[in-house]
């Protein structure tokens, strides 16, 4: 397969060429090209409607509700199993644990530390399991960005980050650090691609999934989450991401 | 201030009489108007169709037709876009194209000006006798004087400027489906367009329908006339072009 | 794929088609609203508009050098990048790597390309099951159907269709409830992605920097196909390629805006590389990454006179603001795109002689030219198409004559004068005595409209003639 295919490369490359007007034959820089010249991108314009730097929270909370999104503040990653004790209190119970049964939540290992006995919550951190109903799971998760603007986060892969928790429960709870806060993607779009070139995948997360194919119904919970709940930490910064 | 009128194929042949308003409004702007006679059509229906080489003919008629003039108005947004916008793409490839010609084009095409523009922001024409045509408008806008030619506010201002009341109808910058050859070659389409049209004017409970262009209003009120025959509407909207309407309220015309 | 589409025929069946009707215009006003929305609150709009028309256009100026480029950073990334010149290489590179890896099932998320390459058809014959997983394909796929629209894949269809397939296919009870549609459907798709094998994604931007493919979307069904599998194709045609990250959040502020009037989409996924294996637990994401990029058509579209249009990003807008489409939807175009940039793709892609009648299928009233996020000139690509259909495939004698006469008739003021005079005295004669007339035989016009003469006796000019001598 590998001959066969270098061979429609060339008849891509050499079409390619033809309708450009260029000399049909490559040269030995095709393996490692240069960078042809471009516009570069001036998101200049942008500025004209960024607010100052400390409403950023406030944006990006206005902007993650207006998705659909619920939101928390807290001071400290200390309160955080006791914030999301709070938050499940008002959700409906899984169907077999009894009322007093601690609520189980799938989410990073860089959560384990917290205490989580105190707020009756049974933490796990491996990797979700995926044959289990998605009803009344929950997946909890950091970011490595926020975006004001449209209140999205960023999130990337790696192996004691795994992306699946933030797609694979009904209910995702993200923690944000509100120096994560940017305004627009344009702020941080070039940052987390290169500089973090190990990550195979990076995602930006807009809301709870939904969908309007049926009528042009908006309808929430499609494949993804059906919940996305955001804990914003004022006091403390983020830490360090595992590279 | 030389004015060179285009009056179009369409105006000429099947509704002089908006020919007629067209020159009595743009006289009482005491503007020097002539009318080259040996003018015929901008060549729209052979463009559109495909015919390049024939319309380029056609350009270069009208382009020494109205070599000298200070403005050539046109009482037609698709005319003037043919002429204005499409005369220089289609004469540029030419290969008899050399600078100066290329410079008389592009001088050509930026003295041409749809009528209401003229008008409104040319002339700034203003009605000097008070209003006695007591109906309402709604205005519909042709495509190409929208689009290629920008005419959205001038002729509103122009009935403000009479006193004539305009309701606006819903998706008044839709397509009414005339097209030029697709009102032919699609005419069941082209017709449901126009009922589209149709029925968001006569939502409005306005007296008259006005547009700028006799396409569209062939088209829409060939349909409107016919739903009539067939007693398939209830409605006595009349469709009328906004010169007849401008130079009516002016008491240009009966 | 070679058939011929009869678009004439076609969307006279949707003019009549009521439920189609019904559905039709309860999804128009949505699309436009939801997007002039958007549009009027996003100030850098048309600045962004024109950046993202000069920089995609650059890249398509120097194609060959950038899709090396991106081949060679996904390459380095540890992906693998095939190419496919055509439809059917593009399906068996697929086929081939689904046997290679042992597959049973596929998982597909949302794909215009493989619908233009008719993946599915390819699979099935090849004894694999092939599960579209967007809400709107699934549904498609449970009816046998194809996608009428190139962001909502089944607009033309309402609840009770839906409630109708489920059942049969599900075996559950009916109903019309919307939200327990869509959890239905949650619920039947979870199972499939848990258990496929491969996953195939399109990709709406590559990145060629960082070596990256762009998915948008908002169900989380494109997320799973790229999470679950440990296989994962991305399809993508050549005309994908973008430069660098910026230019990434340059189309990202324009895509979902102009699609459906959201300021971002719900998800938004890069990815860059295949995932390391793990020893006991799954991966994050497929181990194994392959790219195919795929000609079908694209280069020869790159020529100048057509190249403007490699710059589409798929958004829709065209179609959801062009009143034809809005009339008639999208399957009376005949095949995978609808619509004014379907009418400039088609011909170029399944052939002129197949598609000629869709050139003609607009009225070139250019408000597909303003929404474009990417300014593509569409009428003046019909245009052109429609001088290429006259040129090589002929035209209609009538029509060739009427237009020969018209230019000779034209050429000499005695000829325009006598003709017009003759043409008034022959509609005279076909109208009443208000000069309206109600036929002509043959002449589609006054099946359904009059046309008529008006009430003066003669031309403009021969009126401004007389009135000149007096």
């Amino acid at each position: 397969m590998k001959n066969t295919n270098s061979h429609s490369r060339q008849r891509v490359l050499k079409r390619i060429r033809q309708s450009l007007n260029k000399p049909i034959h490559g040269s030995p820089s095709d393996r490692h090209p240069p960078t042809p010249v471009h516009p570069i991108t001036d998101f200049s314009e942008l500025n004209k409607e960024t607010p100052h730097h400390t409403q950023r929270l406030k944006h990006f909370i206005h902007a993650a509700i207006a998705n659909q999104c619920t939101t928390q503040q807290i001071g400290s990653r200390q309160q955080l199993p006791e914030a999301i004790s709070t938050y499940l209190r008002e959700k409906p119970l899984p169907s077999t644990p009894s009322i007093n049964s601690p609520r189980q939540i799938w989410g990073w290992e860089e959560f384990h530390p917290l205490d989580w006995v105190s707020a009756n919550i049974r933490f796990q951190s491996e990797k979700i399991d995926r044959q289990i109903s998605t009803e009344n799971t929950i997946g909890l998760t950091s970011t490595t960005y926020a975006i004001a603007d449209t209140g999205t986060l960023l999130l990337q892969s790696h192996p004691s980050q795994p992306l699946a928790t933030s797609l694979l429960p009904e209910t995702h709870i993200a923690v944000v650090h509100h120096d994560q806060i940017h305004h627009h993607l344009s702020d941080i779009l070039s940052n987390t691609l290169i500089s973090h070139i190990d990550n195979p995948q990076t995602v930006l997360i807009s809301g709870p999934s939904r969908t309007a194919d049926i009528e042009q119904t908006l309808i929430l919970g499609a494949h993804g989450p059906k919940y996305v709940h955001l804990i914003l930490i004022t006091n403390e910064s983020s830490p360090q991401k595992p590279q | 201030m030389r004015v060179g009128l285009f009056v179009s194929c369409l105006i000429n042949s099947l509704r002089p009489s908006i020919g007629i308003a067209t020159w009595r409004l743009l006289q009482s702007t005491g503007v020097d108007i002539s009318i080259p006679k040996e003018q015929t059509c901008c060549g729209q229906p052979a463009y559109n169709s495909g015919y390049f080489d024939q319309a380029k003919k056609f350009a270069e008629r009208t382009l020494s037709q109205f070599a000298h003039y200070d403005y050539i108005v046109v009482p037609s947004g698709s005319c003037a876009g043919m002429l204005s916008h499409h005369y220089p793409q289609l004469l540029s490839h030419s290969s008899t194209q050399d600078n100066q010609a290329s410079h008389s084009l592009d001088d050509f095409s930026s003295k041409v000006v749809e009528l209401t523009t003229f008008l409104n922001d040319i002339v700034q024409w203003h009605p000097t006798k008070s209003n006695t045509f007591n109906k309402t408008v709604t205005y519909h806008d042709s495509c190409a004087g929208l689009r290629e030619l920008s005419v959205k506010s001038q002729p509103r201002q122009l009935l403000k400027a009479c006193g004539i009341p305009l309701k606006e109808m819903h998706k008044c910058q839709e397509c009414c489906g005339f097209g030029g050859t697709f009102s032919i070659k699609y005419a069941d389409i082209s017709t449901r367009m126009a009922d589209n049209k149709l029925h968001h004017a006569i939502h409005t409970q306005a007296d008259i329908l006005a547009m700028g262009d006799l396409g569209c209003m062939l088209n829409i009120e060939g349909r409107l006339t016919r739903l009539q025959n067939g007693k398939k509407i209830n409605t006595t909207i009349q469709v009328m072009h906004i010169a007849e309407v401008l130079a009516k309220a002016e008491g240009l015309i009966d | 794929m070679q058939h011929t589409i009869h678009f004439h025929q076609a969307s006279a069946q949707a003019l009549n088609d009521d439920v189609l009707q019904h559905n039709l215009q309860k999804s128009n006003n949505l699309f436009v609203d939801k997007r002039k929305k958007a549009i009027d609150e996003f100030v850098p709009f048309e600045n962004f508009r024109t950046q993202a028309a000069q920089i995609k256009q650059s890249v398509l100026d120097d194609l060959d050098q950038w899709l090396l480029k991106f081949e060679s950073q996904a390459i380095d990334n540890g992906a693998e990048v095939l190419w496919a010149t055509d439809a059917e290489e593009a399906c068996q590179l697929v086929a081939n790597i689904c046997h290679q890896v042992k597959a049973k099932k596929i998982i597909k998320s949302k794909s215009m390309l493989s619908e233009e390459i008719e993946l599915n058809k390819h699979l099935l014959s090849n004894n694999f099951t092939v599960i579209e997983t967007d809400l709107g394909e699934y549904v498609i796929q449970l009816a046998g159907d194809t996608p009428s629209h190139i962001v909502a894949p089944m607009v033309h269809m309402n609840r009770e269709q839906v409630s109708t397939l489920f059942t049969q296919h599900h075996h559950t009870p009916p109903t019309n409830d919307i939200q327990q549609l869509t959890l239905e459907a949650r619920a039947q798709l979870r199972k499939h992605f848990i258990s496929a094998d491969v996953g195939i994604t399109g990709a709406n931007f590559l990145i060629a920097d960082t070596g990256s493919a762009v998915v948008v979307e908002n169900e989380g069904n494109a997320r799973l196909c790229m999470t679950l599998p440990t296989t994962r194709i991305i399809l993508a045609g050549i005309e994908k390629i973008i430069p660098d990250t910026d230019a990434a959040a340059l189309m990202i502020s324009l895509l979902p805006r102009s699609a459906t009037g959201q300021k971002i989409s719900n998800y938004i996924s890069f990815s860059t590389k295949p995932h390391q294996p793990t020893d006991d637990n799954p991966a994050d994401g497929p181990t194994r990454l392959i790219y195919i990029l795929i000609d079908a058509g694209r280069s020869q579209l790159l020529q100048p006179d057509s190249r403007d249009m490699l710059r589409c990003i798929r958004c829709g807008a065209c179609m959801n603001h062009c009143p034809v489409y809005q009339n008639i939807g999208g399957h009376a175009y005949g095949w995978v795109y609808p619509g004014p940039m379907g009418s400039v793709l088609t011909p170029y892609y399944i052939g002129l002689k197949q598609a000629k009648e869709l050139p003609f299928s607009a009225t070139m009233c250019g408000a597909c030219d303003h929404v474009c996020p990417v300014k593509i000139p569409l009428t003046k690509l019909l245009r052109n198409l429609r001088q290429k259909v006259i040129h090589q495939e002929g035209t209609n004698t009538i029509e060739k004559l009427s237009l020969t006469l018209w230019n000779w008739l034209c050429h000499k003021r005695w000829r325009y004068q006598l003709a017009t005079r003759i043409g008034r005295l022959l509609m005279r004669m076909l109208g009443d005595s208000s000069g309206m007339i109600r036929t002509i035989p043959g002449n589609p016009w006054t099946k359904t409209r009059n046309i008529s003469i008006g009430n003066t006796p003669q031309t403009f000019m021969q009126w401004y003639e007389k009135h000149q001598q007096s």
